[in-house]
């Protein structure tokens, strides 16, 4: 198969365009293109180790094993079972695993409500480095991250021989500002109060002044049905199958019980 | 090229101007360098790092202290990051009023003639009674102010531990750990009606000086005993190009 | 703590500051306070406190400062009074059952690095109640806290939570018994402990203070001319305020015996520790605890109300 070109070179045409005069405005991406042009290589290399796992992926094998010692002849081309062999394992792009994920995804199994807090994704200034040998890192909120990367420094500093136990230290230290920091909000809200703050209805309220409200509603009507059930049982004129008709449909038979108490 | 200057959720202790010369020589008939040390340097620096770790990671990150008071003045549960913005902020318009000056400085003839008028009384006097109201409104932690309100007028506002004279619900003016008297439980009172109401509530109180009644600021120098005498101390040796600049100047 | 001074014709009785015979002057209390911490932290404080107070005192009185915290609390006009009678009170009471460490003190305040410092994992600490023989303590606190590992994490960080004044209490609920007999003999039997803050001059005797804020609304209504509202009538209906249901409710019957007091305030710790150095201090605190004076203040517990003693 002929090899496609075009886009590749787009730069070099679109200035043989200019150069003709076929353009005569130059396109907004020509000069970025110029700083950064599109690799041209076209020759796949096999990746024979993985850079993830430092293993081999493959193993080409040496001139000396292709000797076919039957007619003495080497293997110059490859057949259709080598080729699939190759294009299977060496060209493919690796799997790259990561301990962190492993460790992220035990930690928020273990801790759903952790992803509960709200995250900012803007990132800062991208090269963000800490140094983990403490738990707590200015300019960046104690998350599960924060476990994620004090295991790894744990582990790298070689203060413990399993990735487990790490983990653990590193969960541990984790609850222990936990316990401290939600100590120290409710502490700070009661000490508020104490020294006169207002605040405003707080979500508890919020959600009793609706409930308020819902009851005031039920209350006026329950008082209308069982005032019109008690004016309907003190006549004696209206027939008895109309007002059982009237009760069964609204909720006064049994509100009536109540308010009537 | 442009470089970012700082970090963005990173809360800094703000650069006085001569710090090497405050940090020798403390600020001369208030604090020693010992003092200054501890009521500056290191308080800030607590409390800047405290506030970082408090806010970094959420929306409040890139909040300067003065917006994060006002951004959490409402919420009950965010009372600790209002605490710590609250107080890194008192602490800083604490110091600049109190920078020493090279010639000086004098009260000006508006504010001298503002309390004048309003309290019938001279500077000097007045001062005298923010002393007076120091020390019987505040047992514990605190702040003193002398705030302008958005009439223009006066008054002398303290706080308990962190509170802040921006919005009136949280100033902190009442300790519930001792009884209240009935006018104290009246505005108390008021205050609660207003903020069960509801509506935005708008208060343009203005601090012209503050002064910390924190032991950090004058436990080193002066000890358990002598905080009215500390008082005194700011109060006689103001920066008074800061606070005059406070004042509002135009017309009522 | 009361001297009768006959020098003039009409006796005047003033307090006298406090003493403990286990703190004494130019001394520091082993591991935790310096000659010069101890000296703010107690001597100074006690002095400038009973000076107070006896600015404020009527000079004919002769009260302990139990019974001036108790009926004052609810009076503006004598706030005074009890704030400084109130102070002195937790102040002793937090002096009183700290009798220092064996470790030497603290060569170096810490440093700015101290608030960011990875907490500690440690399960078992220096000086647990049940080290020092105080098995029945130790019990108490098992069967309300779980364990000291949590009973010691809730007590510290509670005080280290306080930014201003105030102290940190482990107190015992004082059970209500329906028994007359022990009522009779003055019996005091407790349910469950607990840690509380008071902030300021705040007491851990909350028990007068109920309705408090009801009673102040009345006298206001009162003195108020009515206003002109549709004052929405009681109506069984009407769900209690938060506010409303913590005042009436939450201190209903309930007391409390104090048994152990933590001061938060920076007086305490500012002088030998630094401004970054209150955990330290705190940890400190935990090791110069004198347990057995917090056991004899331990009510009997009541029997029958937790099996699990």
């Amino acid at each position: 198969m002929k090899i496609q070109k075009n886009a590749v070179n787009v730069f070099e045409r679109t200035s043989s365009y200019l150069k003709a005069g076929l353009l005569t405005k130059t396109p907004a991406w020509y000069d970025v293109v110029a700083s950064v042009p599109p690799s041209k290589s076209f020759v796949r290399e096999p990746r024979l180790i993985n850079p993830s796992t430092k293993r081999n992926t493959s193993f080409l094998p040496e001139f000396n094993q292709e000797l076919n010692k039957r007619n003495e002849t080497f293997k110059t081309r490859a057949n259709t079972l080598d080729k699939k062999v190759a294009t299977n394992s060496i060209y493919s792009a690796p799997k790259l695993t990561y301990a962190e994920d492993k460790l992220r995804e035990l930690f928020y199994k273990q801790h759903p409500w952790e992803l509960s807090r709200p995250k900012v994704l803007v990132e800062n200034t991208g090269n963000e480095s800490y140094d983990w040998s403490t738990i707590q890192q200015l300019g960046k909120p104690l998350d599960g991250e924060s476990v994620v990367q004090r295991t790894l420094y744990l582990m790298k500093a070689k203060k413990h021989e399993s990735l487990l136990a790490a983990y653990d230290q590193a969960r541990f230290e984790f609850y222990r500002l936990r316990i401290q920091q939600e100590i120290e909000d409710q502490v700070a809200q009661e000490e508020a109060e104490m020294f006169g703050s207002v605040f405003g209805p707080s979500a508890i309220e919020y959600g009793l002044e609706k409930e308020q409200k819902v009851i005031e509603v039920w209350k006026r009507k329950a008082i209308e049905q069982s005032e019109l059930i008690s004016a309907r049982n003190s006549n004696p004129s209206e027939s008895w199958s109309s007002s059982q008709s009237k009760t069964t449909e609204g909720p006064a038979d049994s509100v009536d019980d109540e308010v009537l108490l | 090229m442009h470089r970012f200057a700082a970090r963005r959720s990173i809360h800094t202790v703000p650069k006085l101007p001569k710090l090497n010369q405050l940090s020798l020589y403390g600020i001369p008939n208030v604090w020693s360098a010992a003092g200054f040390q501890i009521a500056w340097t290191q308080q800030q620096k607590l409390l800047c790092d405290k506030l970082t770790l408090a806010t970094a990671g959420s929306s409040q990150e890139s909040y300067l202290p003065f917006h994060l008071i006002l951004n959490t003045a409402k919420k009950p549960f965010q009372a600790k990051i209002f605490n710590l913005a609250s107080a890194v902020h008192n602490n800083h318009l604490f110091v600049q009023n109190i920078l020493p000056t090279e010639a000086q400085t004098a009260p000006s003839r508006l504010l001298q003639s503002r309390i004048q008028e309003q309290y019938g009384c001279t500077w000097d006097e007045f001062k005298e009674e923010m002393v007076r109201r120091a020390e019987a409104d505040v047992l514990g932690q605190g702040w003193l102010f002398l705030v302008e309100n958005s009439e223009k007028q006066l008054h002398i506002l303290t706080t308990q531990s962190n509170g802040t004279p921006y919005y009136f619900p949280r100033n902190q003016s009442f300790d519930l750990n001792s009884a209240l008297s009935l006018e104290e439980f009246a505005q108390y009172d008021a205050i609660q009606k207003i903020v069960k109401k509801g509506e935005k509530i708008q208060d343009w109180t203005m601090p012209l000086i503050a002064v910390s009644l924190w032991d950090h600021a004058y436990l080193h120098d002066y000890g358990v005993k002598n905080r009215s005498q500390y008082v005194r101390n700011v109060l006689d040796n103001l920066n008074w190009t800061v606070v005059n600049g406070r004042l509002y100047t135009g017309k009522v | 703590m009361l001297r009768i001074s006959g020098a003039s014709k009409s006796f005047t009785r003033t307090y006298l500051a406090p003493k403990l015979e286990h703190l004494t002057k130019g001394k520091g209390l082993p591991g935790l306070f310096s000659a010069n911490g101890l000296q703010t932290a107690w001597f100074d404080r006690a002095d400038f406190y009973t000076e107070n107070l006896n600015r404020f005192v009527s000079q004919t009185e002769e009260k302990p400062l139990e019974t001036i915290v108790f009926e004052n609390a609810k009076s503006a006009a004598k706030r005074d009074i009890f704030n400084y009678a109130s102070l002195l009170y937790n102040l002793r009471f937090s002096m009183s059952s700290l009798h220092g460490c064996n470790k030497g003190l603290p060569t170096e305040k810490p440093d700015a690095g101290a608030p960011l410092a990875t907490p500690a994992l440690d399960l078992k600490f220096q000086n647990e109640p049940l080290e020092t023989g105080n098995e029945k303590l130790h019990a108490a606190l098992i069967s309300s806290f779980g364990s000291i590992v949590e009973f010691r994490s809730l007590l510290l960080n509670s005080n280290l939570a306080i930014s201003g004044d105030g102290y940190t209490w482990l107190v015992a609920r004082k059970h209500t018994t329906l028994h007359r007999d022990s009522h009779l003999a003055g019996m005091v039997e407790f349910d469950n402990l607990f840690v509380l803050n008071t902030y300021n001059s705040g007491s851990p005797f909350n028990f007068n203070k109920v309705r408090y804020m009801e009673d102040l609304k009345k006298q206001l209504a009162k003195k108020q001319p009515p206003i002109e509202e549709e004052e929405d009538e009681e109506s069984p209906f009407q769900i209690k305020s938060i506010e409303e249901a913590r005042q009436t409710e939450s201190y209903k019957d309930t007391t409390y015996v104090p048994l152990l007091a933590i001061d938060a305030s920076p007086k305490a710790w500012l002088q030998d520790y630094g401004v970054f150095g209150k955990q330290d201090y705190l940890e400190r605190v935990w090791e110069s605890i004198e347990w057995n004076i917090v056991e004899q203040r331990l009510p009997p517990k009541a029997p029958n109300h937790q099996l699990n003693i």
